[in-house]
């Protein structure tokens, strides 16, 4: 099981800030957000930064990154500001 | 076509008031803001003087869009010789003070000598007088204001200021000019507080056409990603998580890029918890100023450099200390990014057995007293009160005195963002990142993401974000109004998508056509609104020939003033580096590349800049940006 932590935007659209699902891939955790909660929330999802234990998927393997049994995803808002 | 602006000058030690009309070529070539002081500076002043000596000069400046009602527009600017480079400064500021003064008819002062006692300038209808500061001097940044008119438009300093702390700050309502210790020039000239009032509106070439470019302006702001949703919602804090998630958060001293419970100290956690608003500028639509309570008043929170060097850079994950620590130096009146990184350097010292000036890796409960006693130059702390290379220089620990030039690197660890690590180390005030063109933008906190570890048109990219940066600035604009130059698809496709990072991938191939299009500026006769308005709207307001390739030789003009400055001082190629942690220590010991290439770097920044091989801007160049010697 991975335990996936979503703020922002996403918190609210699920209204959780974390469970744990069954994933091994974040294009997992992707289809499960699609099926539990909307097509509308997995598309805010993909806008986000995601990271696997802290990391960015961006420095991995994207939405194919793969994912261990006691990884944690999150979900976080783009930003800016400097 | 809009009046040339009118500066004026007070030398403080005789009183002696003179008006300075700007001529029709200098407000044509430097616009306003920092680029006309620095032309100013270098004009006016003689080589050596030391910055806290009665000689020295201060600019207080605005642009031509200030009180314009233009978006983002109200930011001043002050110039002066750089406390901690020796080099020049230029520091900026969203408060009130400069919309007052141009309504108080000048849009710049220049401040000179030593006020035989503490003073306070006044600017009221034209009309300059220095008067005694009396009960004034020794109160806080907060304190000083309540006793000054509440309609004036003020700029005052605090305790570290009067005691010449060297990263002393002066604010205007609850904004600083933080870095390069503005506060402390004040304060060695004895100047508690500057005030402006008047009633005169700053006027426009073509109001009608400016009036509805600005509203158009203002639909695009709030409708940008970025601006309209982001920094609004999470302000600049909400960079913690993105540059947690590259190593690109200063973590012990920028001993590492990660930090075990960023989560506690992030954006999305401040505006969860505390928030109690938002606040803004003059004339903002981003309104990203976070509200938060402390010590049971509503006062202006901490920015993104704030969060990460009061909070994982000192080892620590208490946000209410973070907002406490923030609030402290806000109201004693010094840089937070200056004095919380000269700590994470001490504690450092601590955990070396090298000195002890009672701070620790991870301990916040003294801190607040710590600040105290730098600001007063008390105690074991007096000499934190000089910053870190002033430290280093005594103590020993350069390798990782985090600074560039004498100024206290920001909040972005350049080992995960050498493009960054370039622009701090070029970056004519020192460690700065919005001097330093922000690349850190473009490769690990941003929505498009360069490949942050190649020196590969690094060169290029910063030689153009630091002079755009430098235009936005020279006309009085906050540099936050400029991030909608990433268009809004890529936050609508996310940082993930395969647009996306093809996108953030190519940028590093094309640092030769940058160059290029750097190089023939003359063809860019136009202006894009998506990518930069803030070219068409000095076009209305001043009724100039304003378009984007002027617009960019505007910004290098500015950058190469200042470089020609730097020089004068006695700078020269060799304070264009970092500190050794960072150029040689990489931070993941399994990637060699993990450090900042300045070698692979900076050859290249001189060339695309027209510098020669010691990074002296050449008579070639300098004759192409019409800048006299």
């Amino acid at each position: 099981m991975v335990f996936v932590k979503y703020r922002a935007t996403l918190a609210e659209l699920t209204g959780k800030r974390e469970e744990r699902i069954e994933a091994q891939s974040i294009k997992d955790v992707l289809r499960y957000i699609n099926a539990q909660y909307g097509k509308q929330t997995e598309k805010e999802a993909k806008r986000m930064l995601i990271t696997v234990d802290s990391e960015s998927i961006l420095l991995r393997d994207g939405f194919k990154t793969r994912l261990n049994e006691d990884s944690v995803v999150g979900f976080f808002p783009i930003s800016g500001g400097g | 076509m809009m009046q040339n602006p009118l500066y004026v000058h007070l030398d403080l030690g005789t009183g002696i008031v003179r008006q300075i009309p700007i001529s029709d070529e200098y407000f044509k070539k430097y616009i306003g803001g920092k680029t006309l002081a620095a032309r100013l500076l270098l004009d006016m002043t003689r080589p050596g003087i030391d910055s806290l000596d009665p000689e020295s000069m201060i600019i207080i400046n605005t642009g031509p869009l200030n009180g314009t009602g233009a978006p983002s527009s109200s930011r001043f600017n002050i110039t002066f010789k750089n406390v901690l480079s020796g080099g020049i400064a230029s520091s900026n500021c969203g408060g009130q003070f400069g919309v007052m003064l141009r309504r108080a008819g000048y849009e710049g002062l220049i401040l000179t000598g030593k006020a035989q006692n503490p003073s306070v300038v006044q600017v009221i209808d034209g009309e300059v007088t220095l008067v005694d500061a009396g009960e004034l001097w020794g109160l806080d940044m907060e304190e000083t204001q309540e006793k000054l008119p509440h309609a004036y438009g003020k700029l005052v300093i605090g305790p570290a200021g009067e005691n010449l702390v060297r990263f002393a700050s002066a604010g205007s309502g609850e904004r600083m000019a933080g870095r390069c210790g503005c506060g402390a020039v004040l304060g060695s000239k004895n100047v508690k507080a500057i005030v402006a009032y008047g009633t005169k509106r700053p006027e426009v070439h073509d109001p009608v056409k400016f009036n509805k470019f600005v509203r158009k302006w203002v639909k695009f702001i709030k409708n940008h990603p970025m601006t309209g949703e982001a920094l609004p919602r999470y302000g600049s804090a909400g960079l913690v998580s993105k540059a947690n998630a590259t190593h690109a958060l200063p973590t012990r001293n920028f001993k590492y890029g990660q930090f075990e419970n960023a989560d506690k100290v992030s954006g999305e956690m401040l505006t969860e918890t505390k928030l109690t608003r938002n606040g803004n500028c003059i004339s903002c639509p981003i309104r990203c100023e976070r509200r938060v309570m402390v010590r049971g008043k509503e006062v202006k929170g901490p920015e993104y450099e704030t969060m990460g060097f009061f909070g994982p850079n000192i080892d620590s994950d208490d946000l209410d200390a973070i907002l406490e620590l923030n609030y402290v130096c806000d109201t004693l009146g010094m840089d937070t990014i200056s004095a919380a990184s000269t700590i994470a350097f001490a504690m450092e010292l601590k955990e070396n057995g090298i000195a002890d000036f009672g701070v620790e890796f991870g301990k916040t409960d003294n801190l607040a007293e710590v600040l105290h006693k730098i600001a007063f130059r008390e105690g074991e702390c007096a000499e934190l009160a000089n910053g870190s290379k002033w430290l280093s220089e005594k103590y020993g620990g350069k390798e990782y005195a985090i600074h560039a030039k004498g100024l206290e690197l920001a909040s972005y660890e350049p080992r995960r963002s050498v493009g960054m690590g370039l622009g701090y180390a070029t970056a004519n005030r020192g460690g700065c990142h919005l001097n330093g063109g922000y690349l850190a933008l473009l490769e690990s906190v941003g929505v498009l993401s360069m490949d942050a570890q190649t020196p590969k048109g690094k060169a290029e990219f910063t030689v153009f974000m630091q002079d755009a940066l430098e235009a936005v600035s020279s006309a009085g604009f906050c540099l936050f109004s400029a991030q909608t130059f990433v268009t809004a698809i890529f936050f609508k496709l996310g940082p993930a998508h395969w647009f996306t990072r093809f996108v953030g991938r190519a940028a590093t191939r094309v640092g030769g056509a940058v160059r290029l299009m750097l190089r023939s500026t003359s063809l860019l006769r136009f202006n894009s609104f998506y990518l930069l308005p803030h070219a068409e709207a000095i076009r209305l307001a001043t009724g100039f020939k304003m378009y984007t390739g002027q617009f960019i030789d505007l910004g290098e003009r500015a950058f190469n003033l200042e470089r020609m400055y730097n020089l004068r001082e006695g700078l020269t190629s060799a304070d264009d580096t970092l500190p050794s942690r960072l150029t040689k220590d990489p931070q993941d010991k399994n990637r060699p590349d993990t450090v900042v290439s300045l070698d692979a770097m900076l050859p290249r920044y001189y060339k695309t800049r027209g510098w020669d091989e010691q990074g002296r801007p050449t008579a070639k160049r300098l004759n192409q940006l019409k800048i006299e010697v």
